[in-house]
C-alpha cells in the first residue's frame, strides 16, 4: 500500500471510530446500535496496518485481488447491517402492535366506567 | 326476529367482534342487524385507524369501541378483538366483517356447533351454501382451491372456504389465538393449519354472503400476489414450528 493511500486510510476510519463514539456520548446512538459500526471502523483500521493479513485472507478465500476481498467483506457487512435494522424493525413493530392493542382496549375500559349506561351492554 | 334458541349461552358469554377500516354507512347497519338477531351478544367493533366515521357510527349502535390509533392491518385487529375477549372472561367469540357481507342471521347457524361441543372454531362457506365460486374472480378462485388443497394435504381438512373471516371461537381457540401467535395481516390458512396442528376441532357450516356494497376489499389491487406469496411463507413457518402446536395439543389434552 502506498503511504499516502495509508495515511487517508487510517484518517478515514479513525474518523468513523470518532463519530460514533461522539453519537453514542450525544445519546444521539444508542450503544445497542453501535457496536457493529464500531467493528466497521476497526476492522477498517486492522486492515490498513496490517495489510498483509487482507493479503493473507485473500489467498485463502481465494481471491485474485485484495479489492475484491474487500468489496466481498464490505456487501457482507453491509448485508448483516440491513439483517439487524430489520431485526430492529420488527420488534419494534411487535411493540407498536401491543402498545395499540393494549391502548384501544384501556381506552374502551374507560370509556365504559366513564358512561355507566353502556356497562349495561357489556356486563 | 330472534334466532336464539333455550341453549343460546348466557349474556356476558358470547362477544361478537366486528373487526373495520373505513366502513362508514355499512357499519351501524351491521350492529343493528346483529343486535336484532342475537340480542344475548355483546359487540366490540375493532376501529383499525379509520379514517371516516366509523368509530362514530359504532358508538351510535351502542357497540364497544376499540379503536387502534394507527393502522395495524386486519389480523391485529381481530386479535384485539380476541385479547379483549380474553381479559373480560367471554367463552365464545364470534367474529364478522364490518363491511356488510357477513349476515347476522347467520350468526345462529356459525354458534351451534359450538354450543353443542362439536367444534371448537367454526367456519362459514359461502361455497357449502351454494355461492358459486365463479362469481369470484379468477386469482381468488385459484387461491381458494390452493390454499383448500393445501389444508387437505396437511391436515385432511376438507375447507372450501379458507379466506371466510366469518368464523366462531370456543375457549380453547380463544386461548390459542389470543397467545401472541396470531399473524398481523391476513389470518386465513395459516391460522386453520395452526388450529389444527393445536388438537383444535375446526368445522365449516354454509353461510350465505353478500357481495360488498362499497369500500375498498383488503384484496384489491396488487395484494392477492402478495397474499398468496406471504400465506405460502407463513404455511411453512406454522409447519416448523410444529412443536410450539404439539406443546398446545398437550396443554388441552391435561
Amino acid at each position: 500500500m502506498l503511504p499516502r493511500q495509508l495515511i487517508v486510510s487510517i484518517i478515514l476510519s479513525t474518523m468513523l471510530l470518532i463519530l460514533v463514539i461522539r453519537l453514542v456520548q450525544k445519546q444521539r446512538l444508542d450503544i445497542a446500535y453501535c457496536w457493529l459500526w464500531l467493528a466497521i471502523g476497526l476492522a477498517s483500521l486492522v486492515v490498513v496496518i496490517k495489510y498483509e493479513w487482507l493479503t493473507k485472507l485473500s489467498e485463502i478465500i481465494g481471491s485474485l485481488t485484495n479489492t475484491t476481498t474487500l468489496f466481498l467483506l464490505g456487501f457482507f457487512v453491509v448485508l448483516m447491517m440491513c439483517l439487524q435494522f430489520s431485526l430492529v424493525i420488527s420488534s419494534q413493530r411487535r411493540q407498536i402492535k401491543k402498545l395499540c392493542q393494549q391502548m384501544a382496549i384501556l381506552t374502551a375500559e374507560l370509556q365504559k366506567n366513564k358512561h355507566p349506561s353502556n356497562k349495561d351492554n357489556h356486563g | 326476529m330472534n334466532n336464539e334458541s333455550p341453549k343460546m349461552p348466557k349474556k356476558q358469554e358470547i362477544l361478537v367482534i366486528i373487526p373495520c377500516h373505513n366502513e362508514s354507512g355499512r357499519l351501524e347497519n351491521v350492529i343493528r342487524q346483529v343486535k336484532q338477531h342475537l340480542p344475548s351478544a355483546d359487540i366490540a367493533v375493532i376501529d383499525d385507524a379509520s379514517t371516516d366515521t366509523s368509530a362514530e357510527e359504532a358508538l351510535r349502535a351502542n357497540g364497544v369501541v376499540l379503536s387502534h390509533c394507527t393502522n395495524l392491518g386486519y389480523g391485529a385487529a381481530l386479535e384485539t378483538g380476541y385479547l379483549y375477549a380474553s381479559d373480560n372472561g367471554y367463552k365464545i367469540v364470534l367474529q364478522m366483517d364490518g363491511d356488510g357481507q357477513h349476515q347476522a342471521d347467520q350468526l345462529s347457524n356459525l354458534l351451534a356447533p359450538i354450543t353443542d361441543g362439536s367444534a371448537d372454531i367454526v367456519i362459514g362457506s359461502r361455497y357449502t351454501a351454494g355461492t358459486s365460486m365463479q362469481s369470484a374472480t379468477l386469482i381468488r378462485r385459484i387461491g381458494h382451491k390452493l390454499f383448500s388443497c393445501i389444508i387437505r394435504v396437511l391436515c385432511g381438512l376438507e375447507i372450501t372456504d379458507p379466506t371466510s373471516g366469518f368464523q366462531a371461537l370456543d375457549r380453547k381457540a380463544l386461548a390459542l389465538f389470543s397467545s401472541g401467535n396470531f399473524p398481523c395481516d391476513f389470518p386465513d390458512s395459516d391460522v386453520i393449519l395452526m388450529a389444527k396442528m393445536s388438537g383444535l376441532r375446526i368445522r365449516e357450516v354454509p353461510a350465505r354472503m353478500l357481495p360488498r356494497s362499497g369500500g375498498e376489499s383488503m384484496h384489491s389491487g396488487l395484494k392477492p400476489l402478495y397474499y398468496g406469496i406471504k400465506m405460502l411463507l407463513s404455511i411453512f413457518i406454522v409447519l416448523i414450528n410444529f412443536h410450539t402446536w404439539r406443546s398446545w395439543k398437550n396443554r388441552k389434552g391435561e
